[in-house]
Formats: C-alpha cells, structure tokens, sequence
C-alpha cells in the first residue's frame, strides 16, 4: 500500500489506511517529538494524538501535498505545547548517571578522546534540555530532520524571518549554556584546555 | 581555528548528538498501532453513533456542546450538595488528572532500567563484588531487540583469577555484536591498571577467518566486573553463506594497560606495548596476562538484502558511484566513490546527510557515518553506515544524499544526488537484487497488503 492508497482510504473511513501511516511514520514522528520533549512516554502520547487528529481531519488535508510536513508539524507543535505546560520531567533525572562509560577498543586504545567525545555529546544533551521548548524544536527541525529555514517556516507555520530569529536565538542560548570547555576560543585566546582540541 | 569553523563544528555536534539520541533512546521498533487501533475505534463508534443524527457534522458538533452544557447543568442542580462534601476528592481527582505523564516518565524510566540478564557465573571469591550497572536501553545498538535477534549463550571459561561469560551473540551479512561479561579480581581503588579483552582469534568454522583489528568494545560496569559489547564489521566477508546457523571459534585473551604520568614512567620491558597519548600520559600495554579463552559459538545467520547494481550521480561537479547497497537489521552500508572529475576523495573523509523514500513513502531521514558512540567503525569499513533497522522497508528505494561534509575541513558540497533501486521481498530476486533465502525476520506492515 502506498502513501495515497492509505490516505484515499482513511478518507472513506477506512482504519486500515491509519496503519499504514502508522507503520511509515510514528518512529520519526516519535523520535523528533522525543527529542523537543525529552521523555518517551510523553513523545508516545503525543504521536498517537497527532495520528488520531490526523485521522479525525483526514477531511481537510491536501492529498496534493505530501503527507510528512502536514503530519509532523502537528506533532511538534504538540511536543511544544506539552513541554511548556511544565508537565515535562526530565529522564536524565531519573536515569543513573553513566560515569562508568568508557569504549576501548582492541587497537588504538585512544581512550582519553573517546572519554570527551562521550563527555561532550552528553554536555550538549544537558544543554539543549535547559532551553525552551520551542527554542530546542527549532534546534531539532534543523539538526534533526535536518530542514532549511523555509521547510522550518512552512512546519512551524511561521515567517521565515521568524524561523531565522528563532534559530539564531536558540543557537545564541545554547552556546551560553553550554560548558566553557566547549564553546570555541576567541581569536587569540591561547586556550590550552585539553579539551578544545577535539572542537 | 577560526569562530566561523568552531560555530560549524558545534553544529555537527549538536547534529550528533541529536541523532545519537534519537537512534539509542527511542526503538525502531516501537509499535503504537494497539493504543492507537484501541483509541480510533472508540473514535470511530462514538461518530458512528453521532452520524445517526439528522444534521451534519458541524451542527453535530455544536449540537453536542449544548446537550453536555444542558446535562452538567443539571448535574450541578441535583448534586450540589454531594459535590461539595466530595470537595477534597475532586481535588485530589484533579491532582490526579497530571499524573499521566509522570505515570509514563515512570513507565520509562522503568523500562530504561530494565537490566539485561546477567546469567550465574561459576562461584568465585570476588563474585560478591560484583558492582556492573547495565542500562540496556543505552546500549549501543538498542534498536536490536534481543529477543528478536541473535542468541542467547551463556557460556563461561575461567583462566587464572578471570572468568569470561559469553551472553549473547549476533551476526548479519553487516555486523557481528558479542556481549560478554569479564570478572576479575577486584582492583585497588587508586589502580592505574585496566584490564582489556584481546579478540587474538575469530573465524567461521571451515570458513572465513575473521582476524581482529576491526573489532572494538563498548564496556559498561566497574570494579571486578566488567560487559563488554564487541562489534566486528564482516560486510562483504559472509556474503557465501545463506539464512543457516553458523559455527564460530573465538579466542580472547587479556591484555593489561597501566597509565603513569609521562615523567614517572618507568622503562619498557620487553613484552609491552607503549603508547604516549595527548595528556601527557603514557601507557604501557601488556599482553596475555590470561587467556587463552576458547569458545565455539552456534548462532543464526541473517543475510544482508544486497543492491549490486552501480549507479552514479552529479551535482555541484562531484560524482557519486553507488558502489553497493547492504540492508541487514542491525546497519545499512552504502559503498561510495567520490570524485571531482580530476581526483578521487577519500569517502572516509566526508559524511553523508541523506534521506531516502520507500516507495512513495517519505518517513526515513538519516545522516551516515558516525555509530551511536564514536566513528572509528566508519573509518574502518570504507563505508557509509546508517545505524538503524530498516530491514523490512521493502519495495522501491530512492536514496537521496543531501550533502557531503567533510570531517575535517567542515567543507560542505550541496546535492542531491539520487539513486533507485528495488528491494523486493525475501525469495524474489530482480534488478540485481540477491537475496538468497526466507529471511527468519517476518515482514511487518500493511505494504504487503493489497
């Protein structure tokens, strides 16, 4: 079954149709709502009211138009909305911390920049989880589904300009809350962090 | 360094670890369609129900709206003086209505913690020591159901003061992953030594020697015992062998490495390796400290779903050669040639943003390169490799490449360049498709339907 078989039969009411859409798109779909709201349970509840709304409004879409950007606009907005309802509760707080995480490897044994690449890839996680939602969605069209600004504007129904103002923002917001061992030495700056040289 | 280029590597970083994320915390194979079935249903009943009612549907809507203000309204009348006495319960009623997310924060964090059995290894002073930590939705590759795929072992050998416990084992025409357990002495808390597994032998029984240097651990745990989770890349090295169970030998040995500070190292001796690393640290490697640990192996193969067909593409005066397609559970690998037209580049050198539509579907967007922790395996196998089970997307392919970036440079080229190709289901074979037996992986979802 094709993308327009499933939505021709979701337009007649036929459930068979949803499975189908459900099957192709729920873990992007899930994943991207994952990554604005941090907890999978929430990014679960989520994709399913997106996918239920898409079925109760299959009516007012364009089968003209491609059924992903329809579909997963719906779903971060959602991800948005939840997130900033404050019902949000981080994961990382509840998961044990992974100091133990090392990766070693049978030659090599470049153990110390392994360590900062986990390090840094967790010190990045951390900050994105401290911006607003909508600042972390605009990071995730990006980044994640890896969008330009006018595919961004037309997801977050927006003006381009205002996809530009919030990605430079969010951009701005994560440089300042992330560790100063990440963020890029000023011209000049003789920084001798060890860490610097895997920037 | 430049700003502009440290701007640019952030990016990738944050592109990274958005991906590492996604890919390691949320499963390819999660399955919503039960709740939302369920749901839709009672959906769809209530607006069966509703269309029995001579107007349509907005009318309907606002029809609706005034029978539920009509009865809460008289609700309100006939039970005022119940509803004030039930004051508190309503209250906590309402606390109660913000409970589902955190009942699912719950609900995830216990499936996060769900710990991947452990099997009794034979009884041992240092047993009681034991301290490992084993988060298996963090796991690297995580989006292999364990128990979908691979086997099950449990197999243990002893050797001087450690004991190896083989748990798990998986192999696909892509990847072979082996999950073990090494339980040691347990170490001085200031120890400068670590302990480490050499793979000094792998092979195919009658087949294919499989020799080391392509494998490499991610390792969990602390103390005296210590998982291991080996990857070895054996694209292209059992692509002979069909859907059967195949027989390995492994040996491992154990290798010490102890790091001093590079002013107090003492002088080399003879067996050891030295390493001077960028931290002003040195380490010195000894080998065979245990081991030989010997196990045959008896886990089934799954072959990789294999394009042979060569396409090329061009955009912005850069060529790509589709070399080979591999679809297999745990990975895709695409083989590239890239070239300007006067020189070839080095496809180790520059990561793939892609994506790719399955028939005309359009859900599946990746970037190559770089596995859920690190990017050695890439540089390693020469290929691209997206790490994500797209094994049973059957039917037209088109892989789109967006743009390559190179890993070093942050030199970006703009495509696209696209191929096609079909990947049909197991047993069929057209359009240089080979695909060599029924694959034990049933196909699920609704494009066999009609």
């Amino acid at each position: 079954m094709r993308e327009a078989e499933a939505i021709a039969r979701l337009k007649r009411g036929d459930i068979s149709g949803l499975e189908g859409l459900v099957a192709v798109y729920q873990v992007q779909a899930v994943r991207a709502a994952y990554l604005v709201t941090r907890d999978l349970g929430l990014a679960e509840d989520v994709v399913q009211s997106a996918f239920l709304r898409a079925y109760e409004r299959i009516g007012q879409y364009d089968t003209a138009r491609p059924f992903a950007p329809w579909f997963l606009r719906s779903v971060i907005n959602d991800a948005i909305k939840v997130s900033t309802r404050g019902r949000h509760v981080s994961l990382d707080a509840l998961m044990p911390l992974e100091g133990t995480l090392l990766r070693s490897y049978s030659e090599g044994l470049d153990l110390g920049s392994l360590v900062v690449e986990a390090e840094t890839n967790d010190a990045i996680w951390e900050a994105l989880g401290k911006l607003p939602p909508q600042q972390r969605a605009v990071l995730v069209l990006r980044y994640y589904l890896d969008l330009g600004e006018a595919e961004m504007s037309a997801r977050l129904d927006v003006p381009a300009g205002t996809v530009k103002s919030r990605l430079h923002a969010a951009r701005k917001h994560l440089r300042e809350l992330l560790p100063s061992w990440l963020t890029p030495p000023s011209a000049g700056d003789e920084n001798d962090n060890k860490h610097a040289s895997y920037l | 360094m430049s700003n502009e280029m440290s701007e640019r590597s952030i990016e990738e970083r944050v592109a990274d670890t958005l991906h590492e994320r996604a890919t390691r915390d949320v499963p390819y194979n999660l399955n919503l369609w039960p709740q939302i079935s369920t749901r839709a249903k009672k959906q769809r009943h209530t607006y069966r129900g509703m269309s029995r009612l001579p107007f349509g549907r907005p009318n309907l809507v606002v029809a609706a709206y005034l029978a539920v203000l009509v009865v809460a309204v008289a609700v309100t009348f006939s039970l005022a003086p119940s509803l004030k006495s039930d004051e508190s319960s309503a209250a906590s009623s309402g606390g109660e209505q913000q409970q589902p997310s955190d009942m699912a924060v719950a609900a995830s964090q216990e499936a996060g913690e769900q710990s991947t059995p452990l099997p009794t290894i034979t009884p041992d002073a240092t047993a009681t020591q034991y301290t490992a930590d084993y988060n298996a939705s963090r796991a690297p590759y995580a989006y292999l159901d364990r128990s979908k795929y691979g086997k099950h072992l449990g197999i243990s050998q002893a050797s001087g003061d450690y004991t190896i416990t083989v748990n798990w084992m998986y192999v696909d025409g892509n990847l072979m992953l082996i999950d073990f357990d090494l339980l040691g002495p347990q170490p001085a808390p200031d120890s400068d030594t670590r302990i480490m597994p050499y793979i000094a032998a792998l092979a195919v029984k009658d087949g294919p020697v499989l020799s080391s240097p392509k494998s490499q651990f991610s390792t969990r745990g602390e103390g005296n015992r210590v998982n291991y989770l080996m990857e070895r890349d054996v694209a292209k090295l059992l692509d002979e062998y069909g859907d059967e169970e195949l027989e390995f030998d492994l040996t491992i040995t154990l290798d010490a490495l102890h790091t001093t500070p590079l002013a107090d190292t003492a002088p080399p001796d003879a067996t050891a390796t030295w390493v001077t690393d960028s931290q002003n640290v040195e380490r010195i490697r000894e080998s065979d400290i245990a081991g030989p640990f010997r196990f045959q192996l008896r886990v089934p193969f799954i072959p990789a779903r294999i394009s042979r067909l060569v396409q090329t593409a061009s955009s912005n005066s850069v060529a790509i050669e589709l070399e080979q397609f591999r679809i297999s559970p745990s990975q895709i690998r695409s083989y590239v040639r890239l070239n300007t037209g006067d020189k070839v580049l080095n496809p180790d050198d520059w990561e793939i943003s892609a994506g790719a539509q399955v028939s005309d579907w359009d859900a599946l967007l990746f970037r190559t390169g770089k596995p859920p922790y690190g990017r050695m395996l890439t540089r390693y196998t020469g290929a691209h490799t997206i790490y994500d089970n797209l094994y049973e997307q059957l039917g037209e392919w088109t892989f789109t490449v967006r743009k390559l970036v190179n890993h070093q440079t942050q030199e970006t080229i703009e495509g696209p360049w696209v191929f096609k190709f079909e990947v049909f289901p197991p047993g069929t074979d057209r359009n240089g498709w080979v695909v060599k037996e029924q694959s034990p992986i049933p196909y699920r979802g609704p494009r066999t339907s009609p």
